[in-house]
C-alpha cells in the first residue's frame, strides 16, 4: 500500500470520529473541519513513516493547527484554554460522533443543507463529491455547506444529543436525512439513470454507523434493513433485455446483521410491507408494465 | 444567547375578537411572561398596535416619503415580540413552543463583541 493510500485509508476510517472529537473540544464546526483538513494535508507530506497511531497523530496535528488559527484571531484568549484538555482515552467514545450527526441534521436547517452537511462532516465526502452526487455545481454546493455552518454558529444550534421525548422526534429527522440520501440513489431525481449506487452506498454506510452508535434503537435498524433490502433488489427494479417479472434479489451487499433479517422476515403480509415507520412496495407493479412511477419508497406519516 | 420571538398573526382576527376572547389571550400572555420570568429567560416583550396604525418611511434622495400602513402587504403581520435569553437554539425553540400564538419566528440576536 502506498503512502497516499494510507492517508486515504486513515481519512475514510477516522475523518468523522476525529471531526466529532475536535468539534466537541473547539465548539466550532468550521474551525474543527479546517484544522482537521490541515492535518490530513500535513499527513500527505509527513508520512512515511506512518506513525504508530495515525488517528492520535492526526488529532494532535489538528489541535496544533486549530491553536495556530485561533492565535491569529481575536477569540484566541477565550477559546485557547479548551485546547489544553488532554483526553487520550476518548477516541472510541461514540457520543461526540452522535452529537455531530444530530447537529448536522438539526430541524432548523433546510433539508438540503442537512443532507449536504451530513455527507460532508459525517460521511467525509468532499464538496466536489457531494455536488456530483446531487448533480449540482461545486460552487452551489460549497455555498450551501458554508451557509449551513454559518447558521449553526449564528443561530446557536447546540452540539448535543437531545434527550427524553425529543430524542425520538430528532432521531426521526436524522433517519429522514439518511433516507433522503438513499432515495437520491434509488430513484434519482436528476441524470439519466434511475438507480445510482453511490448515494445509496453512502446512505447505507451512514445507517450502519448510526446503528452502531444507537444499537438499541429499532427504528435505526429497521431503516438499515429496509435500505439493504431495496439495494439488494435494485437489479429487478429497471427493465433490461431479457427482463422477467420475477423477484430477483441480487445480493451484493455485505450480509446484514441477524437482527435486521428478523425485521423483514415476515413476507406474508399484503403490500406495502412495513418495518417500523418504513414501508416498501414490490420491485414491479404486479401484473403490469415495469413503470416505477409512484412507487418510490416512502415513510409512513 | 439572546433570541427574539416575533409573533405573527391576522390583525383582522384580533380586531374582531370579543372582549372575552381578548381577555383570555391577555391572560395567556401574562402566564407565559410569568413562566419566562421564573426560568430567568424573560428580557422584554411588547404587543404592537395593528397594521392600520402603522406608517412606513422611505428615505432616499429628496424628501422622506411617508406611506400609510405596514411595509409588506400580507395577511399575517408582526403583532408583538418577546426578547428572551436562552442557552441555545433548542432551548429557545422549547420556550417558543409554549408561546400562545400561532406563528412564531425565532431569530437570534446579533451580539457584538466589545
Amino acid at each position: 500500500m502506498s503512502e497516499a493510500d494510507r492517508v486515504e485509508q486513515a481519512y475514510r476510517r477516522h475523518w468523522a470520529r476525529l471531526l466529532a472529537l475536535l468539534t466537541s473540544e473547539l465548539r466550532d464546526l468550521d474551525l474543527a473541519e479546517e484544522s482537521l483538513q490541515d492535518a490530513f494535508t500535513a499527513a500527505v507530506s509527513a508520512w512515511p513513516p506512518v506513525p504508530d497511531n495515525p488517528p492520535a497523530w492526526l488529532l494532535t496535528t489538528a489541535r496544533r493547527r486549530a491553536f495556530d488559527r485561533l492565535r491569529r484571531t481575536a477569540v484566541a484568549a477565550r477559546k485557547a484554554p479548551l485546547l489544553i484538555v488532554e483526553e487520550p482515552d476518548r477516541h472510541e467514545v461514540p457520543d461526540d460522533l452522535l452529537r455531530l450527526i444530530f447537529t448536522c441534521c438539526h430541524p432548523a436547517l433546510a433539508p438540503e443543507a442537512r443532507v449536504a452537511l451530513t455527507l460532508r462532516c459525517v460521511a467525509g465526502l468532499t464538496t466536489r463529491q457531494i455536488a456530483r452526487l446531487f448533480l449540482v455545481g461545486e460552487a452551489t454546493m460549497a455555498a450551501r455547506i458554508t451557509r449551513a455552518k454559518k447558521k449553526i454558529s449564528q443561530a446557536g444550534i447546540p452540539y448535543r444529543v437531545p434527550s427524553g421525548p425529543e430524542l425520538a422526534e430528532r432521531r426521526d429527522g436524522v433517519l429522514a436525512v439518511i433516507y433522503l440520501i438513499f432515495t437520491e440513489g434509488y430513484a434519482a431525481a436528476e441524470g439519466d439513470a434511475l438507480i445510482r449506487d453511490a448515494p445509496a452506498d453512502e446512505a447505507i454506510a451512514l445507517a450502519r454507523m448510526l446503528a452502531g452508535l444507537m444499537p438499541a434503537d429499532h427504528e435505526v435498524r429497521a431503516l438499515l434493513a429496509l435500505m439493504l433490502l431495496h439495494h439488494a433488489r435494485r437489479a429487478g427494479w429497471t427493465c433490461s433485455p431479457g427482463w422477467r417479472p420475477s423477484c430477483r434479489a441480487t445480493i451484493c451487499c455485505p450480509p446484514p446483521a441477524p437482527s435486521c433479517c428478523a425485521a423483514w422476515a415476515d413476507w406474508r403480509r399484503p403490500w406495502p410491507r412495513t418495518i417500523g415507520r418504513w414501508s416498501w412496495w414490490p420491485p414491479y407493479p404486479s401484473g403490469s408494465s415495469c413503470s416505477a412511477a409512484g412507487r418510490r419508497p416512502g415513510m409512513n406519516t | 444567547m439572546k433570541y427574539a420571538l416575533l409573533l405573527y398573526g391576522d390583525a383582522k382576527q384580533w380586531q374582531e375578537a370579543t372582549p372575552e376572547q381578548q381577555e383570555e389571550s391577555f391572560a395567556l400572555h401574562t402566564a407565559y411572561t410569568r413562566m419566562l420570568t421564573e426560568r430567568g429567560a424573560y428580557l422584554t416583550g411588547e404587543a404592537l398596535e395593528g397594521p392600520s396604525a402603522a406608517v412606513s418611511l422611505r428615505k432616499g434622495e429628496g424628501p422622506v416619503v411617508r406611506t400609510d400602513g405596514p411595509f409588506a402587504e400580507t395577511v399575517e403581520h408582526l403583532g408583538g415580540f418577546y426578547l428572551i435569553e436562552a442557552r441555545d437554539l433548542d432551548e429557545a425553540i422549547e420556550l417558543a413552543k409554549a408561546c400562545p400564538e400561532p406563528i412564531i419566528e425565532v431569530r437570534p440576536v446579533v451580539e457584538y463583541q466589545e
